[in-house]
């Protein structure tokens, strides 16, 4: 009963006082918290929880898959809503949610605000009524600029090494309706690029057309591709390693996606289309592009000059000469198909794609990167599946490069009671296999050389307290980066969140990784491979004072070692969250104090930015760093951010190198968007 | 500042006395009533290197005002402040407060005298019956300690959680982090007969230093006495008198 009564207080709340970005930014901050980088690109991910928001999903009429997608729920949940349907009859109401044995109370919040309960009802399949719907369409521009008040070495007044200005700017226009069209704009200038004369630096497009008959996508323009287990093909986020989503090792796939985001070289450009027939779906895509990269020219017998490239470059900028001669310097080509076959609980599926580059990838091949790709063509095929065979999921993708290197995964999870979720999932990659679109869940970041065993478990140890944690044995076969011998390592993550009451949550997380590097001596002749290892504790203490405001207190403590040498790192931050009672303005505001002693003990903490930019900061050395973000939404088709951010540091005069430089111990942002929907 | 909390090892955060407006101003709203205290420290039985203060706290409903005035040194070196501080409940539980005040730093004859702002900005919420949080961010904007100055005070964040096992006994964990210092971690613990008497323990890391102390409170007046002890500096005892009205 209380849970009933708790459940009913929260879901109104939610869906009234907060905005709909305000709940998605949570969802995506419990999944990315762990995540570590200057700028994560989540813009997809961000879409996918926009669209479930404004098109809910039916419960009593949803693809499993959909549901999975938004990776909140593991695949027990979400058969034990099924089961609950097929044994209690169709859902009356989201709150429903509450009594679904399996789901807990936690779990039904999080995906209430994306799901409906309605009568099942057969969408009219004529063009009479999509031209009808097509008026409901959903319009959505924005416009965001920022820059970095202090002056960088790159833009001197007397000798600039960058030809524009300081400024990053950022426009983008989609217009959607859901199973119907998606067409959208996106432009994008980076810092120091030049705008007078060019515009945008970087410019994407798409136009998808959904349900023509057996056509269930096309897509024309810009576009993702994403199958399987992500072992052969998937562009775009994937999943890391994190504790916070430790059983997340299974991929739910979405197939062919338009691509919005502003990664100026992963994404595919051309055609693509999706078909359906019975149980079967078929994928066929073709992009052509052309992509940055480091190009050299070199002589051959018959006097003429053969291009070949060293390096594909990804950093997307092109502020002065050298930057801009890599500009779209190759072409690349991809074509490829894949074919699924889906039952109700078991799907299966083989992709093939073929990869043509205009030039030559030549490498500067070291002994450790011997075995990476190095032509200018590539043909992987792969063949993928995943099951439910009552309380336990089975899924695994096998894949082989041209050159016959091989990779495989293969994952299980078992439901052993509703309170306990267990997960293992192994991986072995040769150091031959060659697949620059590969993004399975790895230790690593390119998916080669590598085999390891992953054990996750999930345990509501109490009604208030959760632990949850990971342990991940891994080994490099062949050299790696920095690693001069075959190598091993291992990871463990252990987390306990207990619940005070529903408005007041501490956290507990604790990390642990050891791994071999290279020693760091200089004076040996040949290099010896040393221990390392990282130690990382968190605590954190969340409140919701009430519906106004809401603080979090965060310690977070790092060591680090290697070769008898001991850093540490610790960090103190202090978030003050307010929302106006009407809704319309809300402010976020963080200070925090960190001292770290070296690089290596850095202190990494999700930071809150303007809708669809997302990041996960170092903060090294000793110093400061405070941001407020404001929101105000006058009216329901604009809405204002702006963010000011200030890092101040007192162990250095200046932040940066080279062109980056700034000749001051600080650094101040300041980001402003405008967003306007109707 | 206070000997009430320098005997539970400076864990100051969640004392709602006159003291919050030196040690976290949004405190100050969590009490009712009115209050006037002073305060003398010693530090290390040097008589040079002492701190009087005087604070006053005026609260009404939901609203609080606080000044502060604290004078440390001698003659050669002589560093005042005086402050003022708002606080405001939010919520039956939660509160905010702010700081305002001006420091006059004076280096014996020769060496001028210098001004500058000083502020902080703190919170306290009652989690729940037991528990309690609060934060404070002392001169979040780094200020210099003169114009021509290369030193600057430094932005001190603290945080800290209060538990309640019963009526007569808590017990406080903090955490303090000055930029141009190592972590420093409090830990007080008090125990208050009915009679009015009340018994403190202190302890303090980065250096290690103990406190005790013992207040007694009567009807509206109040006398707090305090020691620290540092081991290799040694002993610093502190006294203080409350008078309260109004509440």
């Amino acid at each position: 009963m209380r849970k009933l009564l708790l459940f009913l207080f929260l879901i109104p709340g939610i869906s009234s006082a907060q905005e709909a970005e305000q709940i998605i930014e949570e969802r995506i901050e419990w999944i990315s918290q762990e995540l570590e980088g200057e700028e994560l690109d989540l813009t997809t991910l961000t879409e996918l929880y926009q669209e479930f928001y404004i098109n809910k999903l039916n419960l009593n009429d949803f693809d499993k898959d959909q549901l999975a997608q938004l990776y909140l729920l593991s695949p027990d949940e979400i058969r034990a809503i099924i089961w609950h349907r097929i044994n209690y009859g169709d859902f009356e109401s989201v709150y429903e949610l509450k009594a679904v044995n399996g789901l807990s109370l936690e779990k039904a919040i999080l995906i209430a605000p994306f799901v409906t309960a309605s009568p099942r009802e057969a969408k009219p399949d004529s063009w009479k009524y999509r031209l009808k719907s097509a008026k409901y369409a959903r319009h959505q521009l924005i416009l965001r600029g920022q820059r970095i008040l202090e002056p960088k070495a790159g833009y001197d007044f007397l000798d600039p090494k960058y030809e524009g200005d300081p400024n990053r700017l950022y426009a983008r226009y989609r217009l959607r309706k859901s199973d119907l069209f998606s067409f959208g704009v996106t432009a994008e200038k980076d810092p120091g690029e030049r705008f007078e004369g060019r515009g945008f630096d970087f410019y994407s497009a798409h136009l998808m057309l959904e349900n023509i008959g057996p056509m269930k996508r096309l897509i024309v323009g810009d576009y993702q591709a994403q199958f399987g287990q992500a072992l052969t093909m998937w562009t775009g986020f994937g999943f890391r390693k994190s504790p916070m989503q430790v059983l997340q090792t299974q991929r739910y796939a979405r197939g062919l996606l338009p691509y919005t985001s502003t990664d100026e070289n992963n994404f595919l450009r051309g055609v693509a289309a999706q078909f359906e027939w019975k149980q079967f779906n078929l994928h066929a895509f073709y992009s052509k592009k052309r992509i940055d990269a480091n190009v050299n020219l070199s002589d051959t017998l018959a006097d003429e000059q053969v291009q070949t490239f060293s390096s594909i470059q990804s950093s997307g900028f092109h502020r002065n000469l050298s930057e801009r001669e890599d500009k779209d310097a190759i072409e690349e080509e991809i074509v490829g198909a894949v074919i699924e076959y889906k039952l109700q609980s078991t799907e299966i599926g083989v992709v093939n794609y073929m990869t043509r580059y205009s030039s030559n990838f030549q490498r500067n091949l070291s002994l450790y990167n011997q075995f990476e790709f190095d032509s200018s063509f590539n043909f992987v095929s792969g063949i993928y599946y995943r099951s439910q065979l009552g309380s336990v999921g089975l899924y695994g993708e096998a894949s082989r490069s041209i050159n016959g290197g091989l990779a495989a995964l293969q994952g299980f999870s078992i439901l052993f009671h509703e309170r306990l979720k267990f997960n293992a999932y192994h991986r072995h990659f040769q150091p031959n296999y060659q697949n620059l679109l590969s993004n399975a869940l790895s230790e690593k970041s390119r998916i080669t050389n590598e085999s390891g065993t992953y054990f996750s478990l999930e345990f509501q140890v109490l009604s208030k307290l959760k632990m949850q944690g990971f342990a991940d044995f891994y080994r490099f076969p062949w050299l790696s980066y920095r690693i001069d011998a075959p190598s091993r390592g291992q990871e463990y993550s252990l987390m306990l969140q207990y619940n005070f009451s529903r408005s007041v949550q501490l956290l507990a997380l604790y990390r642990f990784e050891d791994k071999l590097e290279n020693s760091s001596s200089q004076q040996e002749a040949v290099r010896t491979v040393v221990n390392k290892s990282l130690q990382q504790i968190r605590l954190q203490l969340d409140v919701k004072v009430n519906r106004q405001w809401s603080l979090r207190n965060r310690v977070a403590i790092r060591d680090y070692q290697k070769e008898g040498l001991r850093s540490q790192g610790f960090g103190l931050f202090q978030d003050l969250y307010y929302s106006s009672p009407s809704g319309r303005w809300s402010a976020k505001f963080r200070y925090a104090v960190f001292q770290t002693d070296s690089y290596d003990a850095r202190i990494y903490a999700y930071e809150h930015d303007l809708l669809y930019q997302f990041s996960v900061p170092a903060y090294d050395g000793q110093g400061f760093k405070a941001y407020l973000l404001l929101r105000w939404k006058p009216t329901d088709f604009l809405r204002w951010e702006m963010r000011i951010s200030r890092l101040e540091r007192r162990d250095v005069d200046q932040l940066g190198s080279g062109n980056e430089l700034i000749d001051a111990p600080h650094r101040t942002e300041v980001k402003s968007q405008l967003i306007f929907t109707f | 500042m206070g000997s009430r909390a320098n005997g539970m090892g400076g864990s100051a955060l969640l004392e709602t006395n006159a003291w919050a407006s030196f040690n976290n101003p949004a405190a100050l709203a969590m009490d009712t009533g009115n209050q006037i205290a002073g305060n003398y420290a010693n530090s290390y039985l040097l008589p040079e290197i002492g701190t009087s203060a005087l604070a006053a706290k005026f609260s009404s409903g939901t609203r609080a005002f606080g000044i502060g005035l604290s004078s440390f040194g001698y003659s050669e070196f002589r560093s005042n402040t005086l402050q003022a501080s708002y606080a405001m409940k939010l919520d039956e539980h939660f509160s905010m407060g702010v700081n305002l005040g001006l420091r006059y730093l004076q280096l014996g004859d020769i060496y001028g005298q210098s001004f500058s702002p000083t502020a902080s900005l703190g919170m306290m919420i009652y989690i729940n019956e037991e528990l309690s949080f609060a934060a404070l961010l002392k001169d979040p904007f780094n200020f210099k300690i003169d114009e021509a100055a290369i030193d600057r005070y430094p932005v001190l964040l603290r945080s800290g959680l209060r538990y309640q096992f019963s009526d007569d006994i808590f017990t406080n964990l903090e955490l303090e982090k000055a930029l141009d210092k190592d972590l420093r971690i409090r830990g007080g613990f008090q125990y208050a007969h009915p009679n009015g008497f009340s018994f403190r323990l202190g302890l303090i890391t980065q250096p290690f230093e103990y406190s005790l102390g013992a207040g007694y409170l009567k009807n509206r007046f109040g006398v707090d006495l305090s020691y620290s002890y540092h081991p290799l500096l040694g002993f610093s005892p502190q006294l203080g008198f409350l008078w309260n009205w109004g509440s």
